[in-house]
């Protein structure tokens, strides 16, 4: 008898299980197949103005949510569109009171994600305040998608933004800051971040001059590397002159290597013997035992895995 | 006269119809696909004038994929591929492997329909 009660309760339990997943299911692959008509929809009136295509309009909260999603997909993938079209979308569906209002009942992935979406839309900067206060949110999604948000309502106050930061920016930061100057939102010169003394705004130079490969730059990342205080500045400036292809054999840049930790040091030799460093680049600025460690890398199958030269 | 063919890959079915959207109109036929076997499949069934790669991971799909299209139809279409990738190592790779073009995200539309209308105007010529 109990043991029936058992298997009633587990195979009720399970079939429950399965309908709410197929419902949800079937839910979500609604809202891409709407998200996915928008994105047809936007993109046929960002190339074509065809006026059949003006007239994009999204009824429910599903499909402004969609509307948002599919306006995001476009903008984060392309480059100089013409914002007035977008911003007459937005406005024609009122998605940006919608987004702020749900981005202020939401919580963690859920308001990062939104504050995303957000940041692709044009939105007035009025209510880039409203963004701002969510830049101090002890969650890193939130205060960075709300960082870009910032950025791409307010591109020409990008560089107050970033200085008065309270928060250091990751790498992972940076690469999305870097996504909005890849799409031409952010109109920012790498020059006076790198002689900015605010390690954010440093950190973001170094990461334009990588990201863009600039190497104009070569004299200034060797004045960081002579005159910097804060070695991870010092080692961010060695990783961006490695990924220059630039040569590392200065006598300041050895002095600076030598001063750092055993860990970081075998970090940088890895990524220079995989970034196709010479055996004799490596010997001159490490010891004998991580040029050893370099030559094991190189003759070792891990190094074919590594690089993708060998394996594609 | 055959409408042009143009297969794309994509593991994001939104990237693929965003790409689509670009370069398609009423006078080419798009198959998307979404998976790297589904994509040899059609280009062996269909002989397409273009390829259009949009996911490009190392180790699964990337110039694997490319070698067996390539296998797979010997008339040689082109084999674009647009990707976040910047680094030099996989660009050269994938390059070598016999890509044509090789573009990073973000793309400007009118540029890429530009440069796929002239090579399937190219293709067809021919």
């Amino acid at each position: 008898m109990i043991v029936s009660i058992i298997y009633i309760t587990a195979a009720s339990i399970i079939s429950l299980y399965m309908l709410i997943a197929s419902r949800q299911n079937s839910r979500k692959e609604k809202i891409s197949s709407t998200r996915d008509i928008y994105i047809k929809q936007i993109a046929s009136l960002l190339l074509n103005d065809r006026p059949s295509c003006r007239n994009i309009r999204a009824r429910s909260r599903k499909s402004r949510l969609a509307l948002a999603e599919a306006i995001y997909i476009v903008v984060s993938h392309t480059y100089g569109n013409d914002r007035e079209k977008l911003r007459h979308i937005v406005e024609q569906n009122n998605l940006e009171p919608f987004l702020l209002r749900r981005i202020r009942l939401s919580r963690g992935v859920k308001r990062a994600h939104l504050l995303m979406l957000l940041s692709t839309i044009p939105i007035h900067q009025h209510n880039s305040t409203q963004i701002e206060q969510y830049i101090h949110s002890s969650d890193k999604e939130v205060r960075i998608s709300a960082l870009t948000a910032t950025l791409s309502a307010t591109p020409a106050m990008a560089i107050r933004t970033i200085s008065e930061l309270d928060f250091d920016l990751s790498p992972f930061d940076t690469a999305r800051i870097i996504s909005l100057l890849r799409r031409g939102l952010l109109p920012i010169a790498y020059e006076p971040l790198l002689a900015s003394n605010n390690r954010n705004l440093r950190t973001l130079g170094l990461a334009i001059v990588r990201s863009f490969g600039i190497e104009i730059a070569e004299k200034r990342l060797h004045k960081i590397i002579s005159n910097e205080e804060d070695i991870s500045i010092v080692r961010e400036t060695i990783y961006t002159l490695a990924s220059l292809g630039r040569p590392l054999g200065h006598t300041k840049i050895r002095e600076r290597l030598a001063a750092m930790p055993a860990v970081k040091r075998k970090e940088l030799c890895r990524h220079l013997t995989v970034e196709g460093y010479s055996i004799s680049a490596v010997r001159s600025l490490f010891t004998e035992g991580e040029t050893l460690y370099a030559e094991t890398l190189i003759n070792s199958y891990k190094r074919a895995l590594v690089r993708p030269t060998t394996t594609f | 006269m055959n409408k042009p063919k143009i297969v794309i890959y994509s593991r994001r079915s939104a990237t693929a119809t965003l790409i689509a959207e670009i370069i398609g109109d009423d006078s080419t036929n798009i198959v998307c696909c979404s998976s790297p076997d589904q994509t040899i499949a059609t280009c062996t069934q269909q002989k397409p004038d273009l390829v259009i790669i949009l996911s490009i991971r190392p180790f699964i799909d990337g110039s694997e994929l490319i070698r067996r299209i390539r296998l797979s139809d010997k008339r040689h279409p082109p084999i674009y591929v647009i990707s976040w990738q910047q680094s030099e190592q996989i660009v050269l790779s994938l390059l070598e492997c016999g890509v044509d073009q090789y573009m990073t995200f973000p793309i400007c539309m009118s540029r890429l329909r530009g440069k796929s209308y002239s090579q399937l105007n190219i293709n067809t010529k021919i």
